[in-house]
């Protein structure tokens, strides 16, 4: 399933996704995964895409196949071919990645965090760079990535109707609580005030929340 | 100005000259200031690179006592050295005074905050950055240490050069706990200061257009190693 993560500035979505990811541990309770606590093996399986993605040193090419050589994968050069051409950014393998446009970087980053199949995929806004035709196009490879490879997808994004578009469900992050909603009710909401072009002002207010 | 022209001239005479007395100067520079800069790396970067990734007690106190030690007086530095390493200092039996490893050992005391620091300032901006992409992407902890030193090979080329260039210019340590010996403890750089005191201007300046070369080849070398192109 593709679940979204929705609040506003500060409310702790990119620290849920990173205590998810195990790059934050300074947290109470528990996140369990499959029932299981969080271990460096499960990082196998885990993806996290941030805001803004460091580029390795390196062509767009060795940034995407970095994944596969650190877990000894073969095939590399069809899988990272593969994988760019998907995404759309294959005239790119050869360039420097730390000189790419913000947008690309995005792209770029999709890429490595998808080159080695994981299971879970924890994305942090990420086509907030993006030009809207690609935006089309990346969420297409997300929804196609998630129903082919059964992967749980958790994304977090400002724009409800990308969270319209890609999500079965959400979660809404305010003041600490996490309170979820299906699509149907995000729809019903949004139609019910008609106000779309007033969502990024008054969303919170608008979900009665 | 005849005088640097002179210099420039015996410069050019010094090295085809094939004085043995020159080389062996040239060469215990070259030895003693790369075997200092080897040892301060090896401890410099390991720890630039510890007390920028991990967070621990008094961490406050220690990056202050590696910037203020990057200021290290170097007289002060050979000072210290030569009363530990003296007949009466806690370690006279090693006699070390006035030998090429008490140069080692004063210039490494003064590379090694240096390149600590270089390296601590860069692994604080983005080591934290570059060791979560490895650890998302997959990377042991050993892959993680390896992406930090490769993505920082350029900041760890500009230490090494800049420590480097500290040791090979370095004159008042070396002087105190070398003593300029004619043919056992005499560098380019206390070559100089001799030459200089004793109104041998030109001899001062071609040693100094050779010390010059010396630490411009050594620098373009070690970014040439690095793959910087620039």
């Amino acid at each position: 399933m593709i679940h979204g993560v929705i609040g506003a500035n500060g409310a702790g979505k990119t620290t849920l996704l990173r205590s998810i990811a195990g790059l934050d541990k300074d947290y109470l309770g528990e996140i369990l995964y499959d029932e299981k606590n969080y271990s460096e093996s499960l990082i196998q399986d885990i993806t996290y895409i941030s805001q803004k993605p460091y580029m390795l040193q390196r062509t767009v090419f060795e940034n995407v196949a970095y994944p596969l050589r650190v877990r000894k994968l073969d095939d590399i050069e069809n899988r990272v071919m593969c994988i760019l051409k998907q995404i759309g950014v294959e005239h790119l393998k050869d360039h420097d990645a730390t000189v790419l446009s913000a947008g690309e970087r995005e792209k770029v980053s999709l890429a490595r965090g998808l080159v080695f199949n994981p299971e879970l995929i924890l994305m942090d806004e990420p086509t907030a760079s993006i030009d809207p035709k690609s935006v089309q196009d990346l969420e297409k490879i997300i929804i196609d990535y998630q129903r082919t490879q059964n992967a749980t997808v958790i994304v977090v994004t400002h724009n409800l109707s990308q969270a319209l578009r890609m999500c079965d469900t959400l979660s809404i992050l305010q003041e600490k609580d996490l309170h979820t909603v299906t699509r149907e009710e995000l729809f019903e909401s949004i139609q019910e005030h008609n106000k779309m072009d007033q969502l990024m002002a008054q969303d919170y207010k608008i979900l009665g929340v | 100005m005849n005088y640097i022209i002179d210099g420039l001239i015996e410069a050019f005479q010094l090295l085809i000259s094939f004085d043995q007395e020159i080389y062996r100067i040239i060469g215990l520079s070259i030895g003693v200031s790369f075997t200092s800069t080897l040892l301060s790396s090896l401890i410099g970067i390991v720890l630039g690179m510890l007390i920028g990734l991990h967070e621990f007690p008094f961490k406050r106190i220690v990056v202050r006592c590696v910037y203020a030690f990057m200021a290290l007086p170097p007289v002060v530095v050979g000072l210290f050295v030569a009363i530990v390493i003296s007949r009466r200092g806690p370690l006279g039996s090693m006699g070390l005074m006035f030998t090429p490893t008490a140069m080692i050992i004063a210039q490494t005391i003064l590379i090694t905050p240096i390149i600590t620091g270089l390296i601590y300032n860069a692994v604080k901006e983005h080591g934290d950055a570059i060791n979560e992409v490895a650890l998302i992407l997959g990377g042991s902890k050993f892959d993680r240490l390896k992406l930090v030193i490769v993505e920082m090979k350029k900041t760890i080329a500009v230490a090494v050069t800049t420590g480097f260039g500290r040791g090979i210019s370095e004159v008042g340590a070396v002087m105190l706990v070398g003593g300029n010996i004619k043919g056992h403890t005499r560098v380019m750089t206390t070559f100089i200061a001799m030459n200089n005191s004793m109104g041998n201007y030109s001899k001062s300046i071609a040693m100094g257009i050779v010390l010059i070369g010396i630490a411009v080849a050594t620098n373009m070398m070690i970014h040439r190693l690095t793959g910087d192109d620039v």
